[in-house]
């Protein structure tokens, strides 16, 4: 072979070489990959009493984030129990009424939760919870009698639903508050708002509520911490790779006062069926599932349900989501469908289907 | 005999000695030339970059903004925190410490972001559910 043929076959290689490179350079779906694919923006807000950081890529983040912030502040004007001119506060000072689409639609879903869990799960815990305080952080621990008497009025059962005409009735005395659900259903509309933008690619945190869309750019998934329950320095439990999913944490930790008194420590998930916090043996429950307001709502849920009422609740759900437990004294459950995905250092119990 | 013996052991251990710390030398080298980058909180005032501190030294660094903003940020024992802040809610500081890179806390008021940075960490998180 002459010295021109080696070049002529070289150069025939190199074009083919990048012609390749060229057609790599579109996505399965026939469209030109996105320059800024690897590009991202955070928007940091307040709302929902809490702190919210929003990630999005590639070209369309910016208007991505615009309309997820607005959606977010709309939904807040909602939902909020502390605005007096939410649609939530008027239900409560009215007794019911007629509900727009989102808080129907959140309603409805809180229903089933309470159902499904036994009652565990019970958006009218709120008048409990001003009397223990943690509305307003006046904290104080009631008495037995005071307790009945607000007990007598908690309980979904006592709301009256009636889907077709979207009317809610309290009952007598009752108050609702979605906020044991709002976080996730916030999240997960933002998803929706991030693909209808043309994100593929994204992540919220609300206040410790997370949710991801797709995969890292760079194609590995997101890695999320699970809090140590009882670190004040920003240690973590264990990490969780998802994607595409929601990783919800609910925790005595979160918030919590200690009566001067009597040095008892008393934390914010309230038993429906007590009136008292949660004693269920569990420091924090981690549910992560591709639906946002079911793992927000199952977080609390399964707190209160305890290890061994978790793992029949997730036997009988092994579809819709998945679960990280960790008890009063340190160790660590997760859920077979988990499992690959979970790096703890002090490693793990895995909670099988068949049990 | 029995002096040139003794010598020749001295020398022998002399090489010896000399070798370890050869290798001692290399090793320290290596690990030195390999160790893992550590972990930066990055001070952020509205987007722009005011400062950023290794978390491996301990130190106490006041934060100021232009509009009277102040927030007093802790570095002790690897995790970043603001302890102090003149801001409105105080949400900055309830959201306690960080140490691992991608987890930050944010103090909206005085738009302050503090952030941890650090590549090659087995630990990078993306988020951190609580």
């Amino acid at each position: 072979m002459n010295r021109n043929a080696i070049r002529a076959r070289l150069a025939a290689g190199l074009l083919a070489l990048a012609a390749l490179l060229g057609a790599c350079s579109y996505s399965a779906a026939g469209e030109p990959a996105d320059p800024e694919a690897a590009l991202s923006s955070d928007r940091y807000l307040e709302s929902m009493d809490t702190l919210m950081k929003l990630t999005a890529y590639g070209s369309q983040r910016e208007a991505a984030l615009d309309a997820a912030e607005e959606e977010i502040l709309r939904l807040d004007a909602l939902l909020s129990t502390g605005d007096a001119g939410s649609e939530v506060s008027a239900l409560n000072r009215d007794g019911g009424g007629t509900l727009s689409t989102d808080t129907l639609a959140l309603v409805s879903r809180s229903l089933e939760l309470y159902e499904e869990t036994g009652g565990a799960f019970d958006i009218t815990v709120y008048p409990l919870m001003q009397l223990w305080g943690f509305t307003d952080k006046n904290y104080r621990v009631p008495t037995q009698d005071e307790l009945d008497e607000t007990l007598a009025v908690v309980g979904a059962d006592q709301l009256a639903l009636d889907a077709q005409s979207g009317t809610l009735t309290l009952g007598e005395g009752q108050a609702i508050d979605l906020g044991g659900i709002a976080k996730g259903y916030t999240s997960q509309r933002v998803m929706e708002l991030y693909r209808e933008a043309g994100v593929t690619s994204g992540m919220v945190s609300l206040g410790g509520n997370i949710q991801c869309l797709g995969l890292k750019p760079d194609g590995t998934p997101w890695r999320i911490g699970i809090q140590d329950p009882w670190s004040a320095e920003g240690s973590i439990a264990a990490v969780v790779e998802v994607a595409d999913q929601a990783v919800v944490t609910s925790g005595g930790y979160e918030r919590y006062f200690v009566d001067e008194e009597t040095g008892i420590t008393y934390q914010h998930i309230l038993d429906p069926a007590t009136g008292y916090p949660a004693g269920s043996g569990l420091a924090s429950v981690s549910i992560v599932s591709d639906d946002g307001t079911l793992a927000d709502g199952l977080s609390t849920a399964l707190y209160l349900l305890g290890l061994e009422g978790s793992c029949d609740y997730w036997r009988a759900h092994s579809s819709e989501f998945e679960a990280l437990l960790i008890d009063d004294a340190g160790a660590i459950y997760v859920t077979e469908g988990l499992a690959q995905s979970v790096t703890a250092e002090d490693g793990f119990t895995v909670i099988p289907r068949e049990g | 005999m029995p002096d040139t013996e003794k010598r020749r052991l001295r020398r022998g251990d002399l090489l010896l000695l000399l070798g370890l710390l050869a290798i001692a030398l290399v090793l320290a080298v290596l690990t030195w030339a390999l160790r893992a980058p550590g972990r930066t909180a990055v001070v952020r005032v509205d987007g722009e970059v005011l400062a950023s501190f290794p978390l491996e030294e301990d130190r106490t660094y006041r934060i100021e903004t232009a509009d009277g903003g102040e927030n007093l940020l802790v570095i002790e024992d690897g995790s970043a925190r603001l302890t102090g802040a003149n801001c409105p809610d105080h949400l900055c500081v309830n959201q306690g410490a960080i140490r691992y890179a991608g987890d930050s806390i944010i103090c909206l008021p005085h738009g302050v972001v503090i952030e941890i940075t650090g590549e090659g960490d087995a630990l990078d998180l993306d988020a951190v559910a609580g």
